[in-house]
C-alpha cells in the first residue's frame, strides 16, 4: 500500500479524536476534570521528586502547626509536612486503585466475553456466580476480606478487586449478547473464522467504549474504597502516606488541627469528582 | 406471573446458598491456624497455650474435618438460626446482630427520610427544567455528593457543627439530636444518587411517545400530565429504593465508625480488629441475606408495576 | 440422471416459544419436511412471503440454527447432525451474502480487511490475500481507494459489492444469497443485479438465492422454488415458471408483481387469513387463501406431483 493509501486510513482515527476535543471544549467541566486527573496522575508518578519536604521526616517542634509559608498545608501530629504527604500519598491512593480496577476489569471482561459468547449452560453458570458475588454489599465484602487477610497493600487490592469485578462481567456479557446477533458476526462464523478470532476482532472492540466509561467511574469508586479502607486502618501502613490513612491520622485532632482532616479529603473528592465527570462526559459522547 | 414467582424464588434461594458457601470460604483466607486464633481470642496469651488445648479446640469446633464437612456442619447451624458465639463478647452472634441491626435501621430510616426530602423535589425539578441552570446546578451538586468520601463528610460536619458552632453532639447515642449528623452523612450519597436517577427517569419518561401523544391531543392541564409522568417514573423509583437499602448498608459501615454509632457497621469493624471470626461471618451472611431479600422484593414489585411484563 | 450437488430431504427446523408454562414448552415448525435438489453450477431461487421460513432455512443449513429432522446431502455425503464433520466440510465450502450490507460488514475493519477475512481464516498469507482482495474488488466494481475505508463511510451499494467480493474470495462450492437487493435503493438494485449477472457468467458457482424480487430471479435464476408457510409448493425451471405457473399461489405471486415484463393479465387478489405457524392446518397450507380450493384440500396434505422434468407441484388440483 503506498503512502497515499495509508494517510487515508489515518483520517478515520483523526476524525474521532477531533470530534472528542471539540465536544470537550464545549463543556468546560470536562476539560477541568481532565486537567485535574492529569495533575493527580502526574503527582502519583513524580510526587516524591516534587515534594518540598520529606513526607516521612518527623519534627516534633512543628507538631500540629497550622499552614504557613514554608509548610503550605501545615503539619501533622508528628510534625510532618502535610502537603508533601498528600503529594506522595497520591502514589499509593492512585496506584492501589488502579491496580484494583485493572485486576477486576480484566477478570470481569474475560468472564463476560466467554459467558456472553458461549451462551447456554456456561452463561447460566457464570451469571449465577456473578449473582452470588453481587449479593454482598461491596464495602462490607471488601472490608471483611481485607480485614481477614490482614494488613497489606496486596490484600487491599485483592479485596477490592474481588468485590468489584461483577460490574464489568455483567456489562460485557450484555453487550456481547447483542453483538453476537449481528450479521457480521454470523458472516464471520460462516466464513470459518475461529471463535477466538471472532471474540478478539469483532466482539471485544464493540465493548471498548462502554468498558472505558465503566473503568473511569470504577477508578473513582476504587479510590473511595481504598481510602475508606485506609481510614479504617487496613491498607498502607504508617509511616507511608495514603490519603485515607492521612484522614485517619487527622480525625483524632479534629478540635485542635482541623486542617489535617480537611485537605486530604479535598484531594480525594476532587479526584473522584473529576473521574465521575469524565466518565459521564465519555458516556454522553459515545452512547 | 406465578411461574415467574417460582423461578425467581428458586434463583434467590440458590444465590443465598452460594452466598453462604462464599461466606464460609472466607475463613480460608484467614492467616494462621484457626484453632490458635480461637485460643488467642478466648484466652489471650499465645505463648501460654499448650498443644492439648489446641487439640481440644480443634475437636470441639470440628476443625479437624475436611472443608466440606465443616461447611455443611456450619450450614446446619445457620439453618437453625444459630450463628455461633462471638469469640470475644460472650454473647450469641445472632443477638449481637439483632441488637446492632435495630440501631442501624434507625439510622437508615433517618437517612432515607432526609434523602427523599431533598432528592425528590430536586430530582423532579431538575428533570422538568432540563437544560436550564437549575438542572446544571442540581447535576453538579449531585456529582459532588457522590464523589465525596462519606467519612470525610462526617468529619467535616463534626468540625462545623460540633466543634466550631457547638450546635450538635458528635458521638454516641442519646436524644434525637445525636442522629442528625450521622443521618445527614449517610444520606448525602443517597440524595445525590436518587436525584440523578429521578432526573434521568423524568427526562426519559417526558420524552416518551405516549406522553407526546397526550400533549398532541390537548391534555395540557399540569396535574393530569404530572400524574401520567409520575406513574411511569415510579418503576425506576422503586428500583432506586431497593438499591438505596443496599447503599445504606455500605455507607453505614463507615459512618457508624466516625460517629461512634453502635450499629452493625461499628460491630463489623470491631469484629475485624478483634479477629472475631464467627461474628464476621454472621455479619457478612446477614447483610448478604438482606441484600438478596431486598433485590427479590424489588424485582417482584417492578414486575407487578410494569404491565408490559405482567401481561406477557 | 445426475446426482444433485446439494439436496435436502425431509428437512425441518423447530422453534421453541418462551411463553409456554414451565413444564410444557410450546414449539412450532418454521420449516416442515422440506425436500429440494440442487444441481452443480445451478442458480436455485427460493421465493416466498416474509415469514415463510426462507431465512430460517438458510441459517439452519449453515449451522447457525439447529435442525430437527431430515438430512442434508452434499456431494454425496449425508449430514444428519449439526456441526458433525460432514457439516463442517459443507460449511467450509459455503459462503453467504447477507441482506443488509452495512450490518454484515464489521464496523471495526476496513473493506479490504473484511474481504480478506475468510482467506485469513483459512491461513492464506498476507501478500496473496491482498492480491486476491484487489482482484476481486476490481471485478465487483469497487475502486481500490475504497478498500481502505470503513463500512460506515461507504454507500450501501459499495458495501454489497464488498460482501459479494468477500463471498467469492474463497472460491466457494456453493454461494448463499439472502435477499441481496432488499436493503438497497432502486438504482443500486439495478447495478447489483447487473453485477450478479456478470459474476454468474465469469465465476459460475452453485448458488442458493433467497429473494422476493422476481426481476432478479428472471435475470440470474435457473430453477425456482416457491415456499409457503414452511413448505415448498412449486418447483420449476425459470422459463417455465414465468410462462406457465401451476400452483395457485405462484399464479397469484406473479400477477401481483409491478415490474414490466413479468405480469400478464389481471392481478389476482387473495382473500383470507394466513394460518399461524404454531397451529398449522392439517391439509394444504394455502387452503385458507386459495381461489381454487377443494373441500379435500382442507384436511389432506397434497402429495408432490411431477408435471414435467424439473417441474413439481404440491397441490390437489393436478
Amino acid at each position: 500500500m503506498n503512502k497515499k493509501d495509508s494517510c487515508y486510513q489515518h483520517k478515520d482515527e483523526y476524525k474521532i479524536i477531533n470530534r472528542f476535543f471539540r465536544k470537550a471544549l464545549k463543556k468546560p467541566f470536562l476539560g477541568f476534570s481532565v486537567i485535574i486527573i492529569f495533575v493527580v496522575f502526574f503527582a502519583a508518578a513524580f510526587g516524591p521528586f516534587l515534594a518540598p519536604h520529606d513526607p516521612i521526616k518527623t519534627d516534633l517542634s512543628l507538631r500540629l502547626a497550622s499552614p504557613s509559608l514554608e509548610y503550605p498545608l501545615g503539619n501533622d501530629s508528628l510534625g510532618r509536612c502535610l502537603f508533601s504527604r498528600i503529594l506522595c500519598g497520591a502514589r499509593s491512593s492512585v496506584g492501589l486503585s488502579l491496580a484494583a480496577v485493572v485486576i477486576s476489569s480484566i477478570f470481569g471482561i474475560i468472564t463476560g466475553l466467554i459467558s456472553g459468547f458461549l451462551g447456554g449452560i456456561v452463561d447460566e453458570f457464570f451469571m449465577r456466580i456473578v449473582d452470588i458475588f453481587l449479593s454482598f454489599p461491596e464495602m462490607v465484602a471488601a472490608m471483611a476480606v481485607a480485614g481477614i487477610l490482614g494488613h497489606g497493600t496486596f490484600n487491599l487490592v485483592f479485596a477490592l478487586a474481588l468485590a468489584g469485578w461483577m460490574r464489568y462481567a455483567r456489562l460485557v456479557r450484555g453487550i456481547t449478547l447483542s453483538v453476537k446477533e449481528q450479521d457480521y458476526v454470523k458472516s464471520a462464523m460462516i466464513s470459518g473464522v475461529s471463535k477466538r478470532a471472532i471474540i478478539f476482532r469483532h466482539i471485544f472492540p464493540a465493548n471498548i467504549p462502554s468498558v472505558i466509561v465503566l473503568i473511569t467511574i470504577g477508578l473513582g469508586k476504587a479510590m473511595l474504597g481504598v481510602s475508606a479502607l485506609g481510614f479504617l486502618g487496613f491498607g498502607v501502613q504508617p509511616p507511608y502516606p495514603e490519603w485515607g490513612t492521612l484522614l485517619m491520622e487527622g480525625k483524632d485532632y479534629v478540635l485542635s488541627a482541623s486542617h489535617l482532616s480537611l485537605y486530604p479529603g479535598i484531594a480525594i473528592m476532587l479526584t473522584v469528582l473529576s473521574l465521575n465527570l469524565l466518565g459521564d462526559g465519555l458516556r454522553d459522547i459515545w452512547e | 406471573m406465578p411461574s415467574f414467582l417460582i423461578k425467581r424464588t428458586i434463583t434467590a434461594i440458590l444465590v443465598l446458598f452460594g452466598a453462604t458457601f462464599l461466606t464460609y470460604a472466607l475463613m480460608m483466607f484467614a492467616p494462621g491456624d484457626a484453632a490458635t486464633e480461637i485460643a488467642v481470642a478466648r484466652y489471650g496469651d499465645e505463648a501460654g497455650i499448650d498443644k492439648a488445648t489446641l487439640e481440644w479446640i480443634k475437636k470441639k469446633e470440628g476443625l479437624d474435618k475436611p472443608f466440606l464437612h465443616q461447611y455443611l456442619f456450619w450450614l446446619k447451624h445457620v439453618a437453625a438460626l444459630d450463628l455461633g458465639k462471638s469469640l470475644v463478647e460472650e454473647a450469641d452472634v445472632l443477638e449481637l446482630i439483632c441488637a446492632g441491626f435495630s440501631k442501624t435501621l434507625t439510622l437508615a430510616v433517618a437517612a432515607i427520610l432526609i434523602a427523599f426530602l431533598i432528592s425528590v423535589p430536586l430530582g423532579i425539578l431538575a428533570g422538568i427544567k432540563q437544560g436550564t441552570w437549575i438542572d446544571s446546578a442540581g447535576v453538579t451538586v449531585a456529582a459532588i455528593g457522590i464523589s465525596m468520601p462519606n467519612y470525610w463528610l462526617g468529619l467535616l460536619l463534626i468540625i462545623i457543627f460540633s466543634v466550631k458552632l457547638q450546635w450538635l453532639p458528635a458521638f454516641g447515642r442519646g436524644g434525637w439530636e445525636h442522629i442528625i449528623l450521622p443521618a445527614i452523612t449517610l444520606g448525602t450519597a443517597l440524595t445525590a444518587y436518587t436525584t440523578r436517577m429521578l432526573r434521568s427517569a423524568i427526562i426519559e419518561v417526558s420524552g416518551s411517545e405516549h406522553l407526546l401523544a397526550l400533549r398532541a391531543r390537548g391534555v395540557v392541564k399540569p396535574c393530569v400530565f404530572a400524574k401520567h409522568l409520575l406513574k411511569n417514573a415510579l418503576i425506576p423509583v422503586v428500583t432506586v429504593v431497593g438499591i438505596e437499602f443496599g447503599m445504606i448498608l455500605e455507607g453505614a459501615v463507615i459512618t457508624e465508625t466516625v460517629f461512634g454509632w453502635p450499629g452493625l457497621g461499628d460491630l463489623l469493624v470491631s469484629a475485624i480488629s478483634n479477629r472475631d471470626y464467627p461474628l464476621i461471618q454472621g455479619l457478612v451472611l446477614f447483610s448478604a441475606a438482606i441484600f438478596v431479600l431486598i433485590n427479590f422484593m424489588v424485582d417482584i414489585i417492578c414486575r407487578y408495576l410494569d404491565p408490559r411484563i405482567r401481561l406477557s | 440422471m445426475t446426482i444433485p450437488f446439494l439436496s435436502l430431504k425431509q428437512f425441518s427446523v423447530k422453534f421453541n416459544l418462551r411463553s409456554g408454562s414451565i413444564f410444557r414448552r410450546a414449539s412450532f415448525y418454521a420449516v416442515r419436511d422440506l425436500s429440494i435438489n440442487i444441481h452443480e453450477k445451478e442458480t436455485f431461487c427460493l421465493i416466498g412471503e416474509s415469514g415463510s421460513g426462507k431465512t430460517t432455512l438458510i441459517w439452519a443449513m449453515l449451522g447457525l440454527l439447529p435442525f430437527h429432522k431430515g438430512e442434508i446431502i452434499f456431494k454425496g455425503e449425508s449430514i444428519k447432525k449439526r456441526n458433525d464433520p460432514a457439516h463442517k466440510r459443507f460449511k467450509a465450502g459455503a459462503q453467504m451474502v447477507f441482506q443488509d450490507p452495512s450490518a454484515s460488514l464489521s464496523p471495526f475493519l476496513t473493506l479490504g480487511r473484511s474481504i480478506e477475512e475468510p482467506l485469513r481464516a483459512r491461513g492464506v498469507g498476507k501478500k496473496q490475500r491482498a492480491e486476491t482482495a484487489k482482484k476481486l474488488a476490481l471485478e465487483t466494481g469497487l475502486s481500490l481507494k475504497l478498500l481502505e475505508r470503513r463500512p460506515a463511510n461507504v454507500s450501501g451499494g459499495q458495501n454489497q459489492r464488498a460482501c459479494i467480493a468477500r463471498a467469492l474470495s474463497t472460491e466457494p462450492d456453493i454461494l448463499f444469497l439472502d435477499e441481496p437487493l432488499t436493503a438497497l435503493d432502486a438504482v443500486i438494485q439495478n447495478k447489483i443485479t447487473k453485477l450478479l449477472c456478470k459474476i454468474k457468467k465469469e465465476y459460475p458457482v452453485t448458488s442458493f438465492l433467497v429473494t422476493h424480487d422476481l426481476g432478479l430471479v428472471k435475470n440470474i435464476g435457473d430453477t425456482v422454488a416457491v415456499m409457503y408457510l414452511g413448505k415448498i409448493v412449486e418447483t420449476a425451471p425459470v422459463k417455465i415458471f414465468f410462462s406457465n405457473p401451476c400452483h395457485p399461489y405462484s399464479k397469484a405471486l406473479l400477477s401481483s408483481v409491478l415490474k414490466p415484463g413479468i405480469r400478464e393479465g389481471k392481478p389476482i387478489i387473495l382473500q383470507g387469513e394466513i394460518p399461524s405457524l404454531q397451529h398449522p392446518p392439517p391439509g394444504c397450507p394455502f387452503y385458507t387463501r386459495c381461489p381454487g380450493r377443494l373441500s379435500l384440500c382442507k384436511n389432506i396434505m397434497p402429495d408432490k406431483k411431477i408435471l414435467a422434468k424439473g417441474h413439481e407441484v404440491l397441490c390437489h388440483l393436478f
